[in-house]
């Protein structure tokens, strides 16, 4: 009887770890950095490849919807360009120096599944330039002169970059937007 | 030691069975149980906006004064039209089947109007397409306006990026002159 019982237990958690692995998997499959180096995380080449379909399962069990491909590009970062996570403890300068896509956005979130519908965005209809056509936005917690993209009430941040490709170019190119830790 | 490696063999069945069903299933229950509230008093093969917070529950990264509108599209009964008419300016349509797997998208310069009409139908399965073949049957696709859905179900998404809030109320409305239903066309404006 109680060898029952523990077989019966045992099983359980072979159920439990098969779940338990495949809410892993979901959560991790195709992430890859846009560039060698770059913190910009995305799942476009992974939603396309072999594990398509656990990176589609990451945005359905988020409840929300995986980007149109070839429409709209999307890259997610947890740490800024020396590697170190986004805290709101400290200021951080995104900087684009190359040419900027179509349309662009960037999200501060608590998550990269967003959800708070009242994230800070800045974007390209929004951004003010400077003289020479770059664009930089300082990430804070407190207001900061120029543009400002308020990082959320929480320990840590997630950027979340969207962009719509230039005319004729099939996918948009990787974020243009450095993450420079500017002071804590 | 065979009693064991019958628990073990059943443990290890138990986590392949409960990997697969939860990747099959658990995610495409919490997205249509999200998708069904936000349409609930809508309904199906209706198009109508989303308030800003269901439109950051669907696409968090995007700005909140952008304009969504979905039409939650069912082709089980017959053919559906979605029936676009857009404000100038950029917007991206994309139809997703409901299991999320986008199978159409087209922008504005795509286009080249901001009027026009995509025609949803269920795909032909297995045994009808070898009926098809076999009796010469198979039907016209009459032009890249039509779209094929493998899943009776589906979303059409029209998502328009605004430059600030005010604007937002104004462009919605126009953006709902667009109409999702059977038998439902709007002829192109000269």
């Amino acid at each position: 009887m109680r060898g029952l019982l523990w077989g019966a237990l045992f099983v359980a958690g072979g159920a439990l770890a098969g779940a338990f692995s495949a809410y892993l998997v979901i959560q991790s499959a195709g992430v890859a950095p846009v560039t060698a180096g770059s913190p910009w995380l995305s799942r476009a080449a992974g939603i396309a490849g072999t594990w398509g379909y656990y990176v589609r399962s990451h945005y359905l069990i988020a409840g929300r919807l995986p980007p149109a491909p070839g429409q709209l590009m999307e890259a997610t970062a947890e740490t800024a360009s020396d590697g170190t996570a986004l805290t709101t403890s400290c200021r951080y300068l995104l900087s684009a120096t190359e040419p900027l896509p179509r349309w662009w956005s960037i999200a501060a979130a608590e998550s990269g599944d967003g959800g708070n519908s009242r994230q800070a965005t800045a974007d390209s209809d929004t951004v003010v330039r400077e003289s020479d056509g770059t664009v930089k936005i300082v990430a804070s917690l407190k207001p900061q002169p120029g543009n400002w993209l308020k990082a959320p009430d929480a320990r840590h941040f997630t950027l979340l970059y969207s962009a719509i490709p230039a005319g004729g170019q099939r996918q948009a190119a990787p974020p243009p937007f450095t993450i420079v830790k500017e002071g804590c | 030691m065979l009693p064991r490696l019958f628990w073990i063999a059943a443990a290890l069945t138990a986590a392949v069975a409960a990997h697969a069903a939860f990747a099959l299933f658990v995610p495409g229950w919490l997205f249509s149980h999200e998708i069904r509230r936000m349409a609930a008093s809508q309904g199906a093969n209706h198009f109508f906006i989303l308030p800003p917070q269901d439109q950051a529950k669907l696409f968090p990264g995007l700005p909140r004064q952008g304009v969504t509108g979905i039409c939650l599209f069912d082709v089980s009964k017959g053919n559906v039209t979605l029936a676009a008419d857009l404000p100038d300016g950029l917007w991206v349509t994309t139809i997703y089947t409901d299991k999320g797997e986008p199978i159409y998208s087209v922008n504005n310069r795509q286009s080249g109007s901001n009027v026009f009409n995509v025609s949803l139908s269920l795909a032909p399965g297995v045994l009808d397409m070898l009926i098809q073949a076999t009796d010469k049957e198979r039907p016209e696709i009459d032009s890249g306006w039509t779209v094929m859905s493998p899943e009776p179900q589906g979303l059409a998404v029209v998502w328009y990026p605004l430059a600030e809030m005010g604007l937002r109320a104004i462009t919605a409305e126009s953006v709902a002159h667009t109409g999702c239903g059977a038998e439902l066309a709007i002829a192109p404006s000269q």
